[in-house]
């Protein structure tokens, strides 16, 4: 047992930051911060709710009815249980920590036992931050008794463990799908494309249904029974998650709650013969296939190479084919900015689909404007969270700055380029299709593409600033990521903030015509941009200049 | 891009739309006068009641088990569900039209006095129900409750 504790705080120190224990004060304040996030997040939940319930939204009787709210748990679980097979496979087959934990002095069931715990305090957390507050908040705009919120953590606990061993006996077939994808490059990638296109595709049939003219409010009776007739269909196709529901919270009938019903008893001991039969499985088959997948020498295998001829290129074009070679190398980072670059557009013209279908006034159309802004700018700014983690991410490599003929000023910027060009021709697509759907004239449309491109730059390089002036080399060093990289939040809170601004001053100049706010922004941004690369130059030479 | 911030950036999506649906719509002047000309129950057969229709007759037994408890809502409960037609109806407000003087039943009301179509049933009990339009229309359904030991 004692070995089996060991290994799960050695494992979970790998997926939750545990600096907080080595004091009082941290764990104070983690502590603190987390109830934060949890009354913050429980509050948002509530807001909604009570929207909902208030505007009779989704139900004719007072409160949250229960067809609802399996709607959104089977996709919150669905969602749980896809990351937990994934994450499952990749810890059990791929970590590179397994042959370390083999070389331990404990038995191969605990090794293998400790990997699902790990997984499951891990869930454990993430449900009792979203899962949670969703339960607590039904129950309290449901009136339920005392009682329930006592059974709802208990529920929580049990539900937890669903996706968990499910996801453990799921990782076989996940392992092999992942291990030809890794062998066959080239078929990941198609698969990826022709996946890409199934959703723009589908996507765009989805924005050509928008029907031309939509008034939510007269059309508000007819929508609200279409919403109840999905919601009843959908509780029917989805029965498991119905039930997994009714485990936790009971029955709402009308206005009433049942709680501990022999249909709620049953639902419960259903879950944990599922749970023990699930785990069964996975420790009869997927633990042998664990150690064998784990007792692999990867010290001593030789990956076949072929050998290239070392071209020299101008330091300029080395460090961007460098840059290439790491976002193609790194697929999360690569799937992720190009998902960006290739739905943003689409998004914006999907938006405008509905604004145009609805008959508004002046009012309306300065507000349509101002949203279209200020989404464009969120989506494009926060892809810049990425950007103030790219020097760090180097780990102990980044000294190899100092050994490039350059200077420091266009390394750091060279690294920015394959961003700012990706995510620049994004903005010219989505300039021009709001501009279409609004009537702008070219040169407007040009105008809005330069406000948006300068913001974009300036928090671009706002990002990366916060990076070198505070950097978290070491992290990425030992660990390769930083679950919380304050750079990366800070850059985050920076573009929402950012953008309401600039969306803000769009909202109130816009009465002077369109051509002239935009002019005006853009000179508004312009200079923002101009104080940005002053500040940006400067403080390298000063950081760099520190350094040596 | 974290999922915590893809799902702001979705909220502020989808509210932008409500947002402008709320403030930016050209208002309308509805002068039409849209009466109710049809109510349908839709309560269906489940674990705790039995629905039978025959033609016009539209029968719902409930299966009685142990009296109701207005202060919990537990016990056994009946909940009607209903749909008034047309969808735009200008006033699609009901009524519920029974013997209020039976003390073996009672419907429960909201804090505006308002009946919600949740039945409380304290005994066995048989009983008319008349679900009618309130927009003076004239519109009714008529069906019989039934609360019997099974």
């Amino acid at each position: 047992m004692r070995a089996l504790k060991t290994l799960v705080m050695m494992q979970l120190k790998d997926k939750i930051d545990m600096s907080f224990l080595s004091s009082w004060k941290k764990a104070l304040f983690k502590t603190i911060f987390w109830l934060i996030k949890f009354a913050l997040i429980t509050a948002i939940i509530y807001l909604a709710l009570y929207v909902l319930s208030y505007l009779r939204v989704v139900s004719i009787l007072p409160g949250i009815p229960q067809n609802f709210m399996v709607c959104v748990f089977t996709l919150m679980l669905l969602l749980s249980l896809f990351v937990c097979t994934v994450g499952m496979s990749r810890s059990l087959y791929f970590a590179k920590d397994n042959q370390v934990l083999l070389t331990l002095p404990a038995s191969r069931t605990e090794i293998f036992t400790s990997k699902i715990i790990v997984y499951y305090i891990y869930e454990l957390i993430r449900n009792v931050t979203y899962f949670l507050p969703l339960f607590l908040v039904y129950g309290y705009l449901n009136s339920q008794p005392f009682y329930y919120y006592i059974w709802v953590l208990v529920g929580t606990g049990i539900l937890t463990a669903v996706p968990v061993v499910l996801g453990a006996f799921l990782s076989i077939p996940m392992m092999f799908v992942i291990s030809f994808l890794k062998q066959h490059k080239w078929f990941a990638y198609s698969l990826l494309t022709i996946l890409s296109v199934g959703i723009v595709v589908l996507v765009i049939w989805v924005v050509y249904k928008i029907p031309a003219k939509f008034d939510l409010f007269a059309n508000w009776q007819t929508t609200f029974w279409k919403i109840q007739d999905f919601m009843n269909e959908f509780g029917k196709i989805c029965l498991p998650f119905t039930w997994l529901f009714v485990m936790v919270t009971g029955t709402r009938y009308g206005i009433s709650n049942i709680m501990f019903d022999s249909k709620q008893f049953i639902y419960l001991f259903s879950t944990l013969g599922v749970i023990v039969v699930a785990f069964a499985a996975a420790f009869l088959i997927v633990r042998p296939l664990y150690f064998k997948m784990a007792s692999s020498p990867f010290e001593y295998k030789r990956v076949k190479v072929k050998p290239k001829r070392n071209k020299q290129s101008k330091p300029a074009k080395s460090v961007l084919k460098k840059e290439l070679l790491l976002l193609y190398r790194t697929p999360n980072k690569m799937f992720s900015l190009l998902a960006v670059v290739i739905f943003l557009p689409i998004a914006i013209f999907m938006l405008n689909k509905f604004y145009m279908a609805m008959d508004i006034t002046l009012l309306g159309k300065y507000l349509q404007i101002m949203f279209n802004v200020l989404i464009i700018l969120l989506i494009v700014t926060a892809t810049n969270a990425s950007i103030a983690q790219i020097y760090s991410e180097e780990g102990a490599s980044a000294y190899l700055i100092k050994t490039n003929p350059q200077t420091y000023v266009k390394q750091l910027s060279l690294k920015l380029v394959i961003n700012a060009v990706l995510v620049s021709l994004s903005i010219i697509a989505t300039t021009i299709v709001f501009g279409k759907f609004y009537k702008f004239s070219g040169l407007v449309i040009f105008e809005l593409f330069l406000f948006i491109e300068f913001v974009y730059l300036s928090h671009l390089l706002w990002s990366a600033e916060m990076d070198f002036m505070n950097p978290q080399n070491r992290q990425y060093q030992t660990t390769g990521q930083h679950i919380n990289n304050p750079n990366s939040l800070k850059s985050t809170l920076t573009s929402f903030v950012l953008s309401a601004i600039f969306a803000f001053l769009t909202f109130f100049l816009i009465g002077e015509g369109e051509r002239m706010v935009f002019v005006r922004i853009s000179i508004f941004a312009a200079l923002f941009l101009l104080l940005r690369i002053w500040l940006y130059v400067n403080k390298i030479k000063v950081y760099y200049k520190e350094k040596q | 891009m974290k999922k915590s911030t893809l799902i702001i950036i979705g909220v502020i999506y989808i509210a932008s739309i409500v947002i402008i649906s709320v403030f930016g719509l050209v208002p309308k002047i509805y002068r039409k006068v849209y009466p109710v000309t049809k109510i349908e129950c839709l309560n269906e057969t489940d674990e705790k009641t039995i629905v039978r229709k025959n033609g016009d007759e539209f029968t719902i037994i409930v299966k009685f088990t142990e009296p109701a408890n207005a202060n919990d809502m537990s016990g056994t409960i009946l909940q009607l569900r209903w749909r008034v037609y047309p969808d735009n109806a200008t006033d699609n407000n009901v009524q519920f039209i029974y013997d209020k003087t039976r003390k073996n039943f009672q419907f429960v009301q909201d804090e505006s006095g308002r009946e919600l179509g949740t039945v409380l049933f304290f005994a066995p009990a048989t009983f008319n129900l008349t679900i009618l339009a309130a927009d003076g229309s004239g519109v009714k359904f008529n069906l019989l409750i039934r609360a019997i030991r099974i």
